[in-house]
């Protein structure tokens, strides 16, 4: 495979600490094009090792319009079913180029290891020295050893170790749509953390058309009706749910994900004066609001804004998911700052809205902004946004995103997939794959 | 992933070339490497100045001084090294010198550089010829001591030059070069002129009013040759071996290829390898390469560069030393493997990691606000080591590779 690729997987068993490094096969692209239509064939070849397959779209990391998206693919700890968790901010693209397209990760270690992935080298390290720390300090520990700030690092906090059900695999200091408990079983294979940096360079088939064909796209796309809008708040109202006025005088700024045309990121200020100008005091003043369904639980339970993300910020430190926080939280009666703080060990419990579905609900169940001519009785739905994300965790694109940008078509995706990687994708492989997925 | 690219079509007997790395050469000697590379010009070593001391140059037909501190070169190469280069080009060794490896053979009474004094011309870009007010016009970083006076340079990158003595590119006697420092020459009986400053073009940064960059530059002289004994001296103040002026390497490369080989040295015999490197040896090359090159790319957004000696040193050059060898990998992990023995690997693999080492210490310095100059000293002796060592085993993968296609 030679065009939007590394060319590399990497079979990683921490049971014994051997990585062997194979070439990304033509023909697995042919057939599965890329993505979870990979990640799903890679789980089902090494399944009886309980595998977590990290993988990239075909688009990751591309001029494509919110290629963004990685992923993790694993056996959900509480259901059993596979499912699929997004890895956005910059840890998808890094991953792109850290010089694997796939990683599965097989086996338990023996003691605490964190996976260093880097230009194409795989090399697992002892992980005793960010054991038992909270996920910001293990971030830093990794990017001080390495001399490094821009390392992606995938990690778990104290709840994943300790084996909570919600266990959330992080991305550097900030919580992920990891809805399933992937943390818990990165815990369970005394996996701290998944550590990414690349600087290779990706080639393209038709380099020329390829650019052009995705300029065209994001000036299609950057126009359309989330323009002028941006942040957490703005996804929180389209969904019904308008928390604007609540985090406005806290917001600092907005952030998009690597090469995403819409923000979906909210960086609040909780330790200095947001309207601040000059460069930050304190060394880390505030959170990056990254999952508004965790807001949300908050702010129903009647929270203010500052506390809402400080609680968020605390989950992300310990790793856990804040919805599954807020929720049973809730149900117990619970709604003090400080005893929602002391309650993190203790969570547990059946959450009320678990998904069925593969993909994370952490992208809202509808179109945002958008028109995608759907039936106004909403009949059509759920079955549109199965295969909307279906088509993002492929291809890579953003997983809320795609539920923004009508103009990002499947026959455009193929279009450009093709072009991409000389590779013939028609729709019949498109539907196969899909079909697959949601099997 | 794209490898290095190389000439279609190697010389069948290329002229045996020497790189200077020695004392004040910076990073511009790796431009030397990329454009041999280009021309499939793989007869290569490299050489300091305690290598031309016991006779390195009797190996060679040709010898590349590149830019950097030229007091530093002149300095560390003292009477014994200039007398052995001059031998060399006087037996018909070809010597191309580039900015400061320019300077060095221009006349001068300053200390160390009067041991050298073989090309009777005057420079025009030394302050003695401006008027007070004009001095004052100068940025610090645009002036370098020279005696009691400094050389001063007026514009860098592009320049337009108009090249004499037949040499031409494409048909046209104008070219294009990036200037960085190197001399503009008055006219002399002592040298032919090759190529004369003309003008500038949209991607010249100026240092000074334009006008003043036009008085000091215009109509000087850019490029000269001179014949000593049997062999020829070649400068250049514009780097013609930039990679990215195709144009001016062409004409740099057909200089070398036909007044470089007027010596008789030893022919190259490949040999299989005695020790092949395994593929553990790539292995662990990449994975400390690979750290080396993080740390520098971080060092690169920090407000930081060092000054050693007469010379600044940027963030970025670390990178040019580190890419060079990135971007040739590739080639030698998909090789049969090469002759380095055992200890030589760990040798070359212990200064990479020793290289990641003083990187990740000034980067933890320099956030801890303390001063990196002496690191950075250490770190840009030790990248020459590594890099010449690396392309050592490279180009004899070249030169092996192309002489069994020969055959």
């Amino acid at each position: 495979m030679e065009y939007l690729t590394s060319n590399k997987v990497a079979i990683v068993d921490l049971g014994t600490s051997k990585i062997v490094h194979e070439k990304l096969d033509e023909a697995l692209v042919r057939e599965k094009i890329g993505g979870a239509g990979v990640t799903c064939e890679l789980y089902e070849k090494y399944k009886e090792e309980d595998p977590i397959i990290l993988g990239t779209g075909l688009f990751t990391g591309t001029l494509v319009p919110a290629s963004a998206l990685s992923m993790i693919t694993a056996k959900n700890p509480s259901t059993g079913k596979v499912c699929h968790a997004p890895l956005t901010l910059y840890a998808g693209m890094e991953m792109k180029y850290s010089g694997f397209d796939y990683i599965v990760i097989k086996g338990k270690a023996p003691k605490p290891m964190y996976l260093w992935v880097h230009d194409g080298i795989a090399d697992i390290h002892d992980a005793k020295e960010i054991w038992g720390k909270n996920v910001w300090d293990a971030t830093d520990s990794i990017r001080d050893s390495m001399g490094d700030a821009l390392i992606q690092v995938l990690g778990i906090g104290k709840a994943g170790e300790s084996g909570s059900d919600f266990g959330q695999v992080c991305i550097n200091y900030w919580a992920s749509g990891d809805r399933w408990g992937f943390g818990k079983l990165f815990g369970r294979k005394k996996l701290k953390s998944v550590a990414l940096r690349g600087m290779s360079l990706l080639e393209i088939a038709d380099p020329e058309g390829f650019v052009q064909a995705c300029k065209e796209l994001l000036l299609a796309v950057k126009n359309g009706p989330f323009a002028g809008k941006q942040g957490i708040a703005e996804l929180s109202a389209e969904m019904g749910e308008d928390i604007r006025k609540w985090l406005e005088p806290i917001i600092h700024r907005h952030l998009s994900c690597f090469n995403t045309p819409f923000p979906t990121n909210t960086f609040v200020f909780l330790d200095e004066d947001p309207k601040h100008l000059k460069e930050s005091e304190k060394n880390e003043p505030g959170f990056l609001i990254t999952d508004v369904y965790g807001l949300l639980g908050f702010n129903k339970m009647g929270l203010s804004a500052q506390d809402s993300s400080a609680l968020l910020r605390e989950c992300a430190r310990a790793g856990i998911d804040a919805v599954a926080v807020a929720e049973l939280n809730q149900k117990a009666g619970m709604t003090q700052l400080e005893e929602i703080k002391r309650s993190f060990g203790d969570v547990k419990g059946p959450l009320e809205h678990l998904s069925k579905e593969p993909f994370s609900p952490w992208a809202p169940p509808a179109p945002m902004f958008a028109d995608f001519a759907l039936s106004p009785d909403g009949s059509q739905t759920a079955d549109w946004w199965k295969r909307r994300q279906a088509m993002a965790y492929i291809f890579g694109i953003h997983p809320i995103f795609a539920l923004m940008s009508p103009e990002l078509t499947e026959e455009k995706l193929l279009e450009l997939a093709t072009m991409g990687t000389g590779l013939e994708f028609t729709p019949e492989t498109l539907e196969q794959v899909v079909g697959d997925i949601l099997k | 992933m794209k490898e290095f690219p190389s000439s279609p079509n190697p010389p069948l007997s290329p002229p045996k070339i020497g790189i200077f790395v020695g004392a004040g050469a910076s990073h511009s000697w790796l431009w030397f490497v990329d454009l041999l590379d280009q021309w499939g010009l793989n007869d290569v070593r490299f050489i300091n100045e305690k290598e031309i001391l016991i006779g390195a140059l009797e190996g060679v037909d040709s010898l590349m001084m590149s830019g950097g501190d030229t007091f530093a070169m002149a300095r560390s190469l003292g009477a014994e090294g200039s007398r052995r280069l001059k031998h060399f080009i006087e037996e018909g060794g070809l010597y191309i010198g580039t900015c400061a490896g320019a300077y060095l053979p221009l006349r001068s009474s300053m200390a160390f550089l009067n041991q050298f004094n073989w090309i009777n011309v005057k420079i025009s870009n030394i302050s003695r010829r401006l008027s007070e007010s004009e001095r004052g016009l100068f940025q610090e970083h645009a002036c370098t001591p020279y005696g009691c006076e400094f050389v001063y340079h007026v514009a860098r990158e592009d320049v337009l030059l108009e090249m004499e003595g037949g040499h031409q590119a494409n048909g046209s006697k104008k070219v294009i070069a990036p200037l960085y420092g190197g001399p503009s020459m008055l006219p002399s009986e002592d040298m032919q002129a090759i190529a004369t400053y003309r003008g500038f073009t949209e991607k010249t940064k100026f240092l000074v009013r334009e006008d003043l960059a036009e008085k000091t530059l215009h109509g000087n002289i850019a490029a000269s040759r001179k014949r000593m004994g049997k062999g020829y001296l070649y400068i250049f103040g514009p780097h013609f071996e930039h990679p990215n002026y195709p144009e001016a390497n062409g004409i740099l490369a057909r200089i070398i290829l036909r007044e470089g080989k007027n010596r008789a040295t030893r022919s190259f015999r490949p040999e299989p390898p005695s020790s092949k490197t395994g593929q553990s040896f790539f292995e662990e090359w990449r994975r400390e390469l690979s750290h080396s090159r993080m740390v520098a790319f971080g060092l690169e957004m920090l407000p930081i560069r060092w000054m050693i000696g007469n010379k600044w040193y940027e963030p970025e050059k670390i990178r040019v030393f580190l890419e060079a060898l990135w971007r040739r990998l590739n080639y030698l992990e998909s090789g049969e493997g090469v002759d380095v023995t055992p200890e030589d690997q760990k040798g070359m693999i212990n200064r990479l990691k020793e290289t990641t080492g003083l990187l990740r210490t000034m980067k933890k310095e320099h956030d801890r606000a303390q001063s990196t100059n002496g690191l950075a000293e250490d770190l840009f002796l030790l990248l020459k080591k590594v890099a010449s060592d690396f392309l050592t085993i490279y180009f004899r993968a070249k030169r092996t590779e192309t002489v069994r296609a020969q055959a």
